[in-house]
């Protein structure tokens, strides 16, 4: 295994389009990273500059202390997993898996050792024998990862791999992937658009907007403390409410509500009395509360069995609240609400107010 | 070689095919082929104009299915079809002493002059590759053979172990 650093990595592609903006990571031995954004936001085009599917336009890209900014993809040592498995149809499940290795021309036997011992591990030894078409989504996309895990590469890349399984197969396969990494303490490289492959596989995560990185940071960071407003909606399901607050000396005057400050929150937002400012909330902070200063007009009540998402209206802006109980609001009844914890965020630069 | 060496290799025949087997049967294929373009290349007249054209036509249609199955079926280690490769082969070293040996030995008129139906370089030619196809098929038939006992034995080994 590993270490892996991008230094100013950026893409332009020969119609002039930018993709990747000044990307800069270093990934420590052994640590799984998950590129999360919205489509077009340029993650699989930071993963495929690794695995040197894509040129790098500029900047440095480190292996192991070695810079292979130039090298082509097949000298590079990473092994990559794909959305659409790209598994030979033609091949048994065996064959698949050691077709690299045939390749490289090593010994049989040792090649045999290696698929036997990754088949072990994915719980692939029954279906060795077996062809791609023979297999169900989740045992293709194992079948993808043993070929990568035979070659024991320096780096490991995951483009999107769960996006084809169905919902079901996709959390299954995520476990695996998680105890896969913890197995093989593989530096890891993975790409998604799914917030929540992304929250619980990473040990850090990049979230990724119009080709900048947004934010680096733990699954925890990213979620309590959000770097500006693009990572703070698109981290967290359901996305954490904006309402647009002017801030007075005590309290944040918002459209149908005025939300009382604390002593530290005034103090952190000194410089913007007189200001308008962003307040971003969570669901899950938003709580019932009889003598609540947010009075919401409910119009929907979806129960989800362990909590109950409440949307209403409140002032001109819509809201969600999540709350942890089974709730029968009708359309049109008024709630009250208290807000348990909220994020500041500059209106102008849309960055978080620290 | 070790015992563990050993047993890595007979546990690969579990998980790979027969592929050498199954090379040399489309070798077979192959030099008959070649055997065939030019069995019938002659410049001496009409000896082979006879009903033997028809038949050697249709024999050959039967080898080509027959060794072409049969290299599949080796490479799933089948013993059957590596039975059937060794009788195939066996039947092409008699193919020698009929065409090839028959015409070899037939002597045609050319205008005032009698030379052989078949001259000994094209004799010659058409032996090495009937010989070369027989031996293909019948060493891709021992080798199935072998292999097909080996795994036979292993996976009884393994089931005589699992019980």
């Amino acid at each position: 295994m590993a270490s892996l650093s991008l230094h100013n990595l950026n893409k332009i592609y020969d119609n002039n389009v930018q993709a990747v903006f000044d990307f800069n990571l270093d990934v420590k031995d052994g640590e799984l990273i998950v590129l999360v954004g919205p489509s077009g936001c340029g993650k699989s085009t930071t993963l495929r500059m690794v695995a040197g599917l894509e040129d790098i336009t500029s900047g440095t890209l480190i292996i192991d202390g070695k810079d292979v900014t130039q090298m082509p993809a097949k000298d590079r040592d990473i092994a990559m997993v794909f959305q659409n498995y790209a598994l030979y149809a033609h091949m048994t499940v065996y064959e698949n898996m050691a077709f690299s290795l045939t390749l490289r021309k090593e010994d049989p036997n040792v090649i045999h050792e290696k698929v036997l011992a990754a088949a072990e591990i994915l719980g692939l030894t029954d279906q060795l024998n077996k062809k791609p078409r023979q297999l169900s989504g989740g045992q293709r996309q194992r079948v993808a990862m043993g070929r990568a895990i035979v070659r024991k590469p320096k780096v490991f890349l995951f483009d999107e791999p769960l996006s084809n399984l169905d919902a079901k197969l996709r959390g299954a396969t995520r476990r695996e992937i998680l105890l896969l990494h913890k197995r093989l303490g593989a530096t890891m490289l993975y790409v998604t658009h799914d917030q929540i492959e992304a929250l619980t596989l990473a040990d850090r995560i990049v979230c990724m907007s119009m080709g900048y990185v947004q934010q680096v940071g733990t699954p925890l960071e990213l979620y309590d403390n959000p770097a500006n407003i693009f990572v703070a909606s698109f981290i967290g399901l359901p996305p954490m409410n904006m309402f647009d607050a002017r801030v007075e000396d005590e309290r944040l005057v918002c459209d149908g509500f005025d939300y009382p400050l604390s002593e530290s929150e005034r103090a952190l937002l000194r410089d913007y009395v007189g200001k308008t400012v962003t307040l971003g909330v969570r669901p899950e902070n938003i709580v019932p509360d009889n003598n609540g200063y947010l009075k919401a007009s409910v119009t929907l009540n979806e129960n989800l069995g362990q909590n109950t998402l409440v949307h209403g209206t409140v002032g001109g802006h819509k809201m969600t609240a999540k709350v942890r109980e089974w709730c029968n609001y009708k359309k049109g009844d008024e709630v009250a609400f208290c807000l348990n914890r909220v994020h500041f965020f500059d209106k102008e630069t849309t960055n978080a107010i620290r | 070689m070790t015992n563990g060496v050993m047993n890595v290799k007979k546990d690969r025949l579990r998980y790979t095919k027969n592929k050498l087997s199954s090379t040399l049967a489309i070798l077979g294929i192959v030099f008959d082929a070649l055997y065939f373009i030019s069995i019938y290349s002659s410049d001496v007249g009409n000896y082979f104009y006879n009903y033997i054209i028809g038949a050697s036509v249709v024999y050959n249609l039967l080898f080509l299915l027959c060794v072409f199955l049969s290299s599949e079926g080796v490479k799933s280690y089948k013993l059957g079809y590596a039975i059937a490769l060794i009788v195939v082969g066996a039947m092409q070293v008699g193919r020698i002493f009929y065409i090839p040996l028959k015409a070899h030995s037939s002597m045609v008129s050319v205008g005032v002059e009698m030379v052989p139906a078949m001259d000994g370089k094209q004799f010659a030619y058409v032996i090495v590759c009937l010989v070369l196809s027989a031996v293909a098929c019948i060493v891709s038939g021992v080798i199935g053979i072998y292999k097909t006992r080996v795994l036979e034995g292993y996976n009884k080994q393994l089931a005589g172990a699992e019980a």
